[in-house]
Formats: structure tokens, sequence, C-alpha cells
């Protein structure tokens, strides 16, 4: 992803050119979005298109080049995603009853086996780590950020963010282990 | 595993740095959690899609705020504007204006007046404008006092008082005369008098004001003693203030004001009615003595002969040889009722005679007809064989001082001298009065008698 985009990009982005800012877009949108599924966000969508409103907006104030770009794009996302955890906790969505529309449905058991199947997958396997772990891998091998960044938008040291990116990758490798074995 | 191939480089190279061996299956499963970001870009929403068409410039939201800022306060200084306009623009504001320029004016001819005359104190009253400072150069010597014309009085017609007078010819109506001529400002002539009291030692000294403490009737009959032109009042109260003097009567008519003026303690200066009611009610200074009062004096607004005041002279002619000079034709028992009553035409030719009749003598009981229209009052015969009041310049004047003194006037000059013989009785001017109040015996009553003595 970060050898897609051209080192002028930033530059003529900051210039005002749309086709930098489009181009910058198409590059980092699809890691916010898979940031913000890992972390099991309601829209993630929605969420990506604010992430680049705040990010376009603040574009002259950008410093570092491109892996700065990606930096302050993250660290954005990660803000907007504090923001939607907290707004989701304050106020949670009370929604009367109704049988008609409860989407509700008991899993059938193809379901259950792709289910067990998927939990090899990345979101089973991200949903049995710990929050810090999860964020650590995610920003790690989905933002594809060095510690010291993450340790920079997570608020904490680089040696936190490597302990816990070791505990995550330990967990990860029991759970895949754990499935192979279950699956044998 | 994605669309997105991850480097297996960078893979293992986080597997290293975790301190975690290679593992197949740990390595097939951070691929998979890789491949989340490696999905296609979510469509553009129009608001970031106008943002990158804009260049990344955020629309500003303040100029907004600074737009609706501006819009109110335009809309609010609009509207102050315009109840303002409207405050400002109602049909009184040409009235307003017209009063403006009024006061104005009034006030640059007051302030003139002002400088003229120094204030004497709270004691002045606005009716005393006519007499108060005495300017050394107009001062005429003593033995030229009987030249000197005599104060006059905006009463009197402006184009028949040569002397710097009070009369203002841009006073307007003659309605308003009398309490004009209260406001008048002063002016040399009406300042004349009091130099001449002063003597000639102290004429030349300073210009003083009019008013000073009340005196007693007696300090005027003293000061009257000097040359017969001029005892002017020290302390002139409005409504006492001395006679218009006319250049023709001359020094002759001053002295019959003056004294009066100057002895008079029932209206001192500090006791000065509101200068309103003084213009209502200030005959006596706009009226000469019977005596001595001149035909120019009369102002234009006399009552025409043959209206009903068989005293007044005749219109036109400007110069009656026999004055009408009758004294408060409306008088009544109280003298002070008559003069509030009075009309500014009226009094004009109140004269002295206002202030003997506040004795309670009606003017037809005690004033004799005028010579010159004693045939008026006769009911038949020539004017010789009417009997005439007496030429007695002490006559009393009871209650009113200033009627003492008159009494104090020295000798009339030679021209007044002979009006005086001539018209030893002047009539009342009043026919009202003279309906009401019987004619003394010797001049018979000017009402059905005398019509038909005219007849």
């Amino acid at each position: 992803m970060v050898s897609t985009l051209p080192d002028d990009a930033l530059s003529r982005a900051q210039t005002g050119e749309p086709a930098a800012l489009s181009l910058i877009y198409q590059s980092l949108s699809p890691a916010v979005l898979g940031y913000f599924v890992g972390r099991g966000s309601a829209d993630p969508e929605a969420l990506t298109q604010e992430v680049f409103l705040a990010v376009f907006s603040r574009l002259e104030s950008v410093t570092g080049g491109l892996p700065g770009l990606r930096t302050f794009t993250f660290s954005v996302a990660h803000a907007r995603l504090v923001d939607e955890v907290r707004k989701r906790t304050r106020a949670p969505v009370l929604v009367g009853y109704e049988v008609d529309g409860d989407p509700r449905t008991a899993d059938s058991a193809e379901a259950v086996a792709l289910r067990d199947l998927d939990l090899g997958g990345a979101g089973g396997l991200l949903e049995q780590l710990s929050p810090d772990q999860r964020e650590v891998i995610l920003l790690r091998i989905v933002a594809e950020l060095p510690i010291d960044q993450v340790a920079e938008i997570l608020g904490k040291s680089a040696g936190s963010v490597k302990q816990l990116q070791r505990r995550g990758l330990l967990r990860l490798k029991e759970l895949v282990h754990l499935d192979e074995s279950e699956a044998q | 595993m994605t669309g997105r191939e991850t480097p297996p480089d960078a893979v293992l190279h986080l597997l290293d740095e975790a301190g975690i061996a290679e593992d197949p299956a740990l390595v097939r499963a951070v691929k998979t959690i890789g491949a989340l970001g490696a999905g296609p870009a979510p469509e553009v929403t129009a608001e970031l899609a106008q943002l990158m068409a804009a260049g990344g410039k955020a629309p500003p939201a303040r100029r907004n705020k600074r737009r609706i800022t501006f819009i109110g306060g335009a809309l609010a200084v609009s509207m102050g504007v315009g109840m303002s306009g409207v405050a400002a623009g109602t049909f009184h504001l040409t009235d307003g204006l017209t009063e403006a320029v009024e006061s104005i004016a009034r006030f640059t001819i007051r302030d003139s007046a002002d400088r003229a005359q120094p204030l004497p104190g709270a004691m002045a009253g606005p009716d005393d404008g006519g007499r108060g400072v005495v300017t050394p150069a107009e001062i005429p010597a003593p033995s030229h006092a009987t030249a000197v014309p005599a104060p006059s009085r905006s009463v009197t017609e402006p184009s028949t008082v040569p002397s710097p007078s009070v009369a203002d010819p841009s006073r307007p109506a003659p309605s308003v005369a009398v309490g004009r001529a209260a406001d008048a400002p002063p002016s040399a002539a009406g300042a004349r008098p009091s130099a001449v009291e002063a003597g000639p030692s102290a004429a030349p000294a300073t210009r003083r004001p009019v008013h000073t403490a009340p005196r007693a009737p007696g300090d005027t009959v003293q000061r009257a003693d000097p040359p017969p032109a001029v005892v002017p009042p020290a302390a002139v109260p409005a409504r006492q203030a001395p006679p218009v003097a006319d250049p023709v009567a001359g020094p002759a008519a001053a002295p019959h004001a003056v004294p009066r003026a100057a002895a008079s303690p029932v209206a001192p200066a500090g006791s000065a009615p509101a200068p309103g009611r003084e213009r209502r009610s200030a005959p006596a200074p706009h009226s000469p003595a019977p005596e001595s009062r001149a035909p120019e004096s009369r102002a234009p607004e006399s009552p025409a002969p043959g209206s009903h005041t068989p005293g007044a002279p005749v219109p036109g002619s400007g110069k009656a040889p026999h004055s009408p000079a009758s004294g408060n034709g409306k008088a009544d028992k109280s003298g002070h009722e008559v003069r509030q009553m009075r009309q500014p035409g009226q009094e004009q030719s109140g004269g002295l005679d206002a202030g003997s009749q506040g004795a309670g003598a009606s003017p037809a009981e005690n004033t004799p007809a005028a010579p010159g229209r004693a045939w008026l009052l006769a009911p038949a015969g020539d004017p010789g064989s009417i009997p005439s009041a007496p030429e007695d310049p002490d006559r009393p004047a009871s209650g009113d001082p200033g009627a003492g003194a008159s009494t104090s006037m020295p000798a009339p000059t030679a021209e007044t001298r002979g009006a005086e013989e001539q018209a030893p009785a002047p009539a009342p001017e009043n026919p009202e009065a003279e309906e009401q109040a019987p004619v003394p015996a010797p001049a018979p009553a000017a009402g059905p008698a005398g019509a038909s003595g005219l007849r």
C-alpha cells in the first residue's frame, strides 16, 4: 500500500490537487476500513469517511512525508473509534421488541459448522484476543505501522507495544494450533 | 490469502521481532488478519467528494457565522436608523425648527440686552430690561436734560420714536407689544434717566443697574428736585416702569413717569410679578401722564375716535395737539384688577392715572377730560366751559406712591405746558369705564351725553 503512493503525493495533496487526494484515499482507505472492521465498529465505512474528512481538512499540517501521513491517518481513525465506543457506551440503542422486526434467527447446523471453520479466520482469531493485543496486532499487521508509531497512537511505550504484540501473536498461535487439533 | 499479498518478509520480520518461531499456521493466520486491510476502498460520500474536489479546503463554517452576524448587525442598524428617522421626521419638525430659530433670535436679543444691562440680581424682573444701564456717552448734561428725548418703550410706535429706544422694529405684533416691551432690551434712552438722577457728577461714572433697593416715596420726592427732565426710577419694577417718553413730549413726559415708578413701594423690583403676568398687567409703564402725554406716543392700536373712545386722537394725523392721555379707563374701585384687565392698546393711554386710579377713584371721576376731547364729553357748549381738572402737580394720589411721585414732577417744559394748559382735564380713554363710572360733575359722562354732544 505504501509503495503504491508516489513520493510527491502528499505535497501535491497539500497544494490542493484533487487527484493526489483521491490517490491517497484509494491507498489508505482500505486499511482504515479494515482497521474498523477488525475492531468491530458498527459502521466502519462511515467512520472511514469521517477519518478522511478530518485528514484532508488538516492535510497542510501533516509532516513526515507518507509515513507521517499514514500515522496521522490511523491516529484519527483510532480517535474516531474511541469516540464511537464511548458513544455506544453512553447511549446504547434501546429498541422496543417487534416480532416482525426481529432479525434474530437461530443458527442452522451449516452456519454453526461454517462458523467453527471461520474460527481459524481473522475475525474469530481477533475476537479471542484482548483489546490491547488486538489493537496492536491490527495496527502492526493491517496498518503496517512500526512499533514506535503504534506506541504513539496508543499512547503507550514501545516496550509495552512489543509485549502486547508478542503476547498477541502467541495467543494467535495457540488458537491456530487449537483449531487445527480440533479439526483433526 | 487475500488480494493484497503481504510480503513474507514482513510477516517473518514481525515474528522475529516478537521472538516467535516461524509457524506455518501462525503465518497463515497473520496473513488472514492482514487481508482485512486489502479490500477495496469504500465509496466516497458526497461530503468527502466535495472536500476532495475543493482541494481539501474545508468549507469555512465561521464564514457563515460571520455572515449571519453581519446581516444581524446591519438589520439592527437599519432598524435603529429607521426609528430615528421616524422620530425625527414627524410633522412637528418644522414647528420645532421655527421655534428653535425664534428662540435663538430671542436669546440673541436678550443676550445683547444683558450685556448692555448688567443683571441686577435675582430682583431683576423680565420687564425691567428697558431701563437699567447708562453709558456715560448717553448721559446728557443736566442743562440739556430737557432736550434729551425721554426713554421710550416699545409700546410706542417705533416709527414715531426716534430715540434709541427699546422698541425693536422687529418686534412682533402690537397686541403683544406690551409684553414684548417688558422683555425689550435696555437701551441708552431707557437708562438715561437713571444717570441723570445720579446727577451730573455721577452721570459719566458708571453704568449701573437700575434696580436697587426699593425707595420710599419720600425719597423719590427728594430726587425729583433735580431738573425737570429726568428723575428716573432707580428701581423700576416692571409694572411700574416709567412711561414711554415721547420725543415730542421730550423730557416733560419722563418726570411724570419716573418718580412714580421710583417711589413705588407697591411693587418693588424684588416683588415684580411673573413675566407673563406682567405682560398682561403692566399698563402703567406705557402710559404717560395725562398732562404730559404727547400725541406721538400713542400706539397705532389706539382706539379710533368714534369707536368707544371719546378721547382718542384722530387716526392718521399721527399728532394730535391735545393728546388724550387719558387715565386707565377701565379702572374701577380697585385699580389692581383694572390693570390686569387692561389690553395692550389701552395700556398705552393708561399713563400714570392708573396709579392714581389705584386709589379707588375711577378715572372718569378723578380724571378730567382732555381739553382736546373735552367737548366730546360735554353735553353742549364750547370746551372752555367745561371745568377741567386742576393742574396741580401735587394732586394727591392716595394709596399710590407713584401718584405721589408724580406730584413731585418738575414743571413741564413750555411745550408741554401749553399742552397741559389746553388739556387740563384728560378724559378717560376707556369707553366702558366711562359708561360704567359716572363722569364727574364738571365733565359730564361721555356716554350718551357725549354722543349727543357730538351730534
